[in-house]
């Protein structure tokens, strides 16, 4: 028999006690625009950005498409994530300089990676050095499909006229980097950052669009990668001693990668005038207007944890009976955990909360409601009302004014 | 945030000593507003794991215009930390970086004296983020409880030929792991060690080490959890034996209901922080 206890876990979410509107979009794409055209309508409204909040199960899957949406709309937005360093490009470059360096002999396309990077000499800030992408293609084209030792490519480039002069240059700085010792690469990484926060991002910024997205995340990683190095030489220390590992610039590239792969602390960009972009368990214990729950598909919200337990012990140590109840259960074993988290997205609004789904796959698959909508009541959105809210003159659905209404700092057009 | 977060409070009774010491809520946690007062030192500390959440209730504080100075924001291990520092116990602790290169270590075959880990059906040898993981989640289920180890072996034993083998080889293998790390290192193993040695100094110094660090604070709320792991369990119970503090915990709704029911059993488990390794 199952233990009533049990079976609370398995309890369904209840209506909030504010108004729930459900947005269903055909893709993805279609849904994060529809969340952000409602931002934008709600500010047009004179809703205060602090006063909505977007939420999403897990940003893995949001955050490029919703940053892409916000942009179309003119919001700007804070995602409360961690930063995907290993994703940015002041992390790509020093990656690509260990690889450049690692090995005897090296390729063509790793020894110009850096380069693409946008990896400039240390301490120079003369503003020459910024390699266009067909400079770099054209070098890549006259070099030779080899593999040759950093010193061989020198003495190749330096008797090659076609060959930019900074490429040379580079070539030069490449060859004579020492080997590695944790203190030589702590030293070697940290310039080629700090000269990439010289001229590397004053480039991002100069191409950014005015949000200034990109360079807001351009700089934090270029933060977080100086942290990375500055607790990479003490790593490299203790790596270095153990007698398994080989002391190689190799060596320091992996280890700087799964460095940056640690879920580090949550990072926000420092816009006063951001829209919040949390994850769900992120908003327990906010008070927010209006909130929106995006990304509620089966499979998607809600998901269980991985385990390396069985099912079966699992389910023993939950009912908890006999000696198991000594033993301490995980409820992200189950959906309850997720559940939790929802819960508390739907009691975080304190005027109204708008559920938003897609319907399809990008290959037309059909794409389920997630169950936690079946047990609240909603008011759906009809497809006419949707469009209309995407369109150029925007125009709030009902549901959605009648909520304005009920808000006190909100001003109704009506 | 509407009405209905106001939760219930089930005060638990284990015996005399807890009788209304320890209160389960589901919800209600932000009653806190409530207490929200001016103070020249906090009394109550506010556990909140998740880091977020601690921001969160700041701002509800600051849009609610109220004072901040009677709660103290922490975690278990930065507590734990405070606790170590009164007796001069170093907490120099391993990071997972480090907790993996030394599973490596522990793996590699051609170091004669590295002793032998079991490993489980599936897991390949080159694999530290798995093994490491079954560490974990073995240590976030018992706390490495003598008691809860047993607990463990009788429950497997329960279960059907060939998952009552796999679950003692998981077991062993995350026995393993804590122990060839404990023998390649004078830090503690991770954050979790950390809050296990706070919890055995907690009793055994009889709530000294709280007292010197804690004097003021009368209060303990733990929030925003979905599960309480063994570790969390035993430093609340380690808590309550060895102070005068008042401890609440305030579950969510999803999993509060069942949670109220099933962790008091937890509590049961005597001598807090002890472990198989000693």
């Amino acid at each position: 028999m199952i233990p009533p206890n049990r079976l609370a876990l398995s309890q369904q979410v209840e209506s909030p006690a504010v108004p729930v509107v459900e947005i269903a979009a055909p893709t993805q794409r279609d849904e994060a625009r529809s969340a952000m055209a409602l931002v934008a309508g709600l500010r047009e409204h004179d809703v205060p950005v602090r006063d909505i909040a977007v939420v999403v199960r897990d940003l893995d899957s949001y955050e490029e498409p919703l940053a892409r949406a916000a942009r179309q709309h003119g919001v700007v937005p804070d995602f409360w994530t961690q930063l995907r360093v290993t994703q940015t490009r002041p992390f790509a470059l020093i990656n690509a300089v260990c690889e450049a360096l690692a090995g005897d002999v090296v390729d063509k396309q790793t020894l110009l990676r850096p380069l693409a990077y946008r990896w400039t000499p240390p301490a120079s800030a003369d503003g020459h050095w910024q390699i266009s992408p067909k400079t770099i293609q054209r070098t890549k084209t006259a070099l030779p499909e080899v593999s040759m030792t950093r010193a061989e490519w020198v003495d190749l480039v330096e008797d090659a006229d076609e060959i930019d002069d900074r490429v040379c240059l580079y070539l030069q700085w490449l060859a004579n980097v020492p080997e590695a010792d944790p203190e030589t690469a702590a030293t070697v990484l940290g310039e080629v950052v700090e000269a990439y926060a010289e001229s590397g991002l004053p480039e991002t910024k100069a191409s950014d669009s005015p949000a200034l997205l990109e360079t807001e995340t351009d700089a934090s990683a270029v933060r977080r990668v100086r942290k990375l190095i500055e607790r990479l030489e003490n790593k490299l220390t203790d790596h270095f001693a153990r007698p398994s590992v080989e002391q190689s610039w190799a060596t320091v590239g992996e280890l700087a990668t799964v460095m940056a792969t640690q879920r580090p602390g949550r990072r926000a960009h420092s816009h006063a005038q951001g829209l919040d972009i949390f994850e769900a368990n992120d908003i327990w214990g906010l008070d927010i207007p209006y909130v929106i729950a995006a990304g509620l598909v089966d499979s998607e919200w809600p998901a269980t944890g991985d385990s390396t337990l069985q099912p079966e012990f699992e389910e023993r140590i939950l009912r908890g009976s006999g000696e198991a109840s000594a033993l301490a259960p995980n409820t992200s074993w189950t959906t309850a955990h997720d559940r939790d988290h929802f819960a508390d997205t739907l009691r975080a609004a304190s005027t109204g909360v708008i559920a938003t789904r897609h319907t399809d796959t990008t290959d037309d698959e059909p794409v389920h409601p997630s169950p936690f909508l079946s047990s609240i009541d909603t008011t759906q959105l009809s497809d006419e009302e949707r469009q209309q809210l995407r369109s150029t003159d925007r125009k709030l659905p009902a549901s959605i004014k009648t909520m304005l209404s009920s808000d006190p700092e909100a001003e109704t057009d009506e | 945030m509407s009405d209905e977060a106001t939760g219930q409070a089930t005060p638990i009774c284990l015996g005399d000593a807890f009788a209304d010491q320890i209160t389960l809520h589901v919800g209600g946690e932000m009653e806190l507003l409530e207490r929200a007062c001016h103070a020249t030192v906090p009394t109550e500390i506010l556990l909140a794991p998740v880091e977020l959440h601690q921001r969160n209730i700041q701002r509800r504080l600051r849009e609610a215009q109220l004072p901040k100075e009677v709660f103290e924001f922490e975690d278990a291990a930065s507590v734990s930390r405070t606790l170590l520092d009164q007796r001069g116990i170093s907490a120099r602790t391993l990071d997972r970086i480090d907790r993996l290169g030394m599973i490596e270590q522990l793996l590699d075959e051609s170091a004669s004296d590295s002793p032998t880990v079991t490993l489980p059906v599936g897991v390949q040898a080159h694999d530290p983020q798995s093994l490491e993981q079954i560490r974990t989640e073995m240590e976030t289920v018992s706390n490495f409880h003598p008691q809860r180890l047993t607990a463990w072996e009788t429950t497997a034993g329960t279960l059907p030929n060939p998952i009552d083998l796999d679950t003692m080889e998981l077991l062993e293998t995350a026995l393993d792991i804590e122990r060839g790390l404990r023998a390649q290192t004078d830090k503690i193993i991770s954050e979790i060690g950390l809050i296990r040695r706070a919890t055995r100094q907690l009793t055994t110094t009889n709530g000294d080490v709280w007292t010197a660090a804690f004097d003021s604070i009368d209060r303990l709320s733990v929030m925003g959890l979905s599960s309480l792991s063994a570790p969390y369990a035993d430093f609340i119970n380690a808590v309550v034996m060895a102070t005068s503090v008042d401890v609440h915990i305030h579950f969510r709704s999803a999993t509060g209901e069942y949670l109220t029911e099933r962790v008091p059993a937890l509590f049961e488990t005597g001598s807090p922080g002890e472990v198989v390794f000693e």
